[in-house]
């Protein structure tokens, strides 16, 4: 039997990855601008909610 | 021989050293054997001087590459702010300390502003997150995280659909006196082991309180069958002692050659001077075929001079450069929660011109800001000074 | 008389051009434009000329 390198992959495991990469650029694409949403709200003193967030109108 | 002062045995102290022989330090009785033999203890005394030296020459870090003219190229010179058409901003602002804000962009008749945008930014001591969206849901979104005062990493990502998606990742390091930068550019690694994407590695070094001297080489492969590509720049810039000008300059790999001036002349105004030199190879054609006969040099060349005024209310930039470009950018607060901004650009040898008009508002999202942008503290009294929006 | 049996429709030979002419076609041109317009901006922004720009509030 001929010796194969660790790192080459078989067809499944890189499809695997693949699959792996695209979801987490989705996950990036729709999940970046809520995490940041996310952070700022959990980190100011009033805790605005969805409306008051993403409206551009003065919430006070 | 009289025993008026016995040594007492134990102590080892009062035993004179052999001569040519010394004791250990206190610093060596406390290493390793890694810090104590002879060659590494030669090699630590070398570091100890030579970082004792550079300790004497009073070096300070001289700023990223990224930052070499931003004092021209960002502060003074309007094209980071131009934009054509109308467009409105819509900023609002929910906390200052961490910084928290959001934005809506519209714009009308600009050829690369989206119609609509949205952004979010999060800031607070050590961390920055900034997301943008816009009406075609392609996404910029930027990271940096400081794990110390001198350590930062980046990451930028831009995704698109039915574009190819970019993400960059990037270290920053600020030594005492140079400063290091990493960066790759959708890096992979097939399953060949061969490196795919750019990877950039830059420096920067003082020399003297004034002057530094970095290079930047870049590593490129865009796909593992195609050859890579490499390239080194070479970057300098001097600071007067009294900081009141700059002066940078840029030999860049793929021909280019910037030089650039900067200076204060008063605290409100600046001005700023960049003349850029490209180099490239362009194909000779047969003037009566048609077809390329061979190549040749061709330089081309653009200095723009630049100033900008700043004033409590207003912020004033203007620029001319060689190629027959008038611009200016007026940005004015007229309330402390409305600016107006204008800009307009005339090329006098093409004759043609660009025009751009903005509103700028802000809105609070706390109770806090709203009294902070009335001029007024939380408990309702007046602020001393402006405050800082 | 080299102009009478040329070929019908080409162009006669250019004049000669003059030496400025031809020294503008080289690349040493926009290098001594832009570089002297450099030296140029640099000795105007450190001149008192500037600081006369400068409003005085």
């Amino acid at each position: 039997m001929s010796y194969l390198p660790s790192f080459i992959l078989s067809d499944e495991s890189k499809e695997r990855i693949t699959k792996i990469l695209n979801l987490s650029q989705t996950v990036a694409h729709y999940g970046w601008l809520p995490f940041v949403l996310y952070l700022g709200w959990a980190h100011s003193s009033n805790r605005p909610n969805l409306f008051s967030l993403l409206s551009p109108l003065p919430s006070v | 021989m009289s025993a008026a002062s016995p040594v007492p045995l134990g102590d080892f102290s009062k035993i004179h050293p052999l001569p040519g022989v010394t004791p250990m330090t206190e610093e060596q009785r406390k290493g390793t054997f890694w810090s104590s033999n002879p060659i590494f203890s030669y090699l630590n005394d070398v570091y100890s001087s030579v970082h004792a030296h550079r300790q004497s020459l009073s070096l300070s870090n001289p700023g990223s590459i990224e930052n070499l003219n931003k004092e021209v190229s960002r502060d003074v010179f309007l094209s980071q702010y131009f934009f054509t058409g109308l467009r409105a901003d819509l900023n609002k602002a929910f906390s200052l300390n961490p910084a928290f804000q959001t934005s809506h962009t519209l714009s009308l008749g600009s050829p690369n502003l989206p119609n609509y945008a949205f952004s979010a930014l999060f800031a607070n001591d050590n961390l920055f997150i900034q997301g943008n969206i816009d009406n075609d849901l392609s996404l910029s979104g930027r990271l940096n995280y400081g794990w110390d005062k001198n350590n930062i990493s980046k990451v930028t990502l831009q995704l698109a659909q039915g574009q190819p998606t970019m993400c960059q990742l990037e270290q920053d390091f600020q030594g005492s006196d140079f400063s290091l930068n990493l960066k790759a550019l959708n890096p992979t690694i097939s399953s060949q082991g061969i490196f795919t994407g750019v990877a950039v590695g830059s420096i920067l070094q003082s020399i003297s309180p004034q002057f530094a001297l970095g290079l930047e080489a870049i590593y490129s492969r865009g796909q593992a069958a195609a050859p890579a590509d490499s390239a080194v720049s070479y970057v300098t810039r001097y600071v007067s002692s009294k900081q009141d000008w700059i002066f940078s300059g840029q030999m860049q790999a793929n021909g280019a050659l910037v030089a650039s001036f900067w200076r204060k002349i008063a605290p409100n105004v600046e001005a700023g001077l960049e003349t850029n030199l490209q180099a490239s190879v362009a194909p000779i054609t047969d003037p009566v075929i048609g077809t390329p006969i061979g190549l040749q040099p061709t330089i081309e060349g653009s200095t723009t001079l630049g100033c900008k005024y700043e004033y409590r209310q207003s912020v004033f930039r203007g620029s001319l450069d060689s190629n027959g470009k008038v611009a200016c950018f007026l940005e004015r607060k007229i309330l402390p929660t409305l600016s107006i901004l204008f800009c307009g650009e005339i090329d006098q040898f093409k004759q043609e011109s660009k025009l751009g008009c903005g509103l700028q508002f802000e809105t609070a999202g706390s109770e806090e800001l709203l009294m902070l942008q009335q001029g007024l503290d939380v408990n309702g009294n007046p602020l001393q000074a402006p405050p800082p929006i | 008389m080299s102009g009478r049996f040329g070929i019908p429709g080409a162009a006669p030979a250019p004049k000669q051009p003059s030496r400025f002419q031809q020294f503008k076609e080289t690349p040493a041109y926009p290098i001594l434009v832009n570089v002297s317009l450099f030296i140029a901006g640099v000795a105007f922004i450190q001149s008192p000329l500037m600081e006369m720009m400068a409003p005085q509030l």
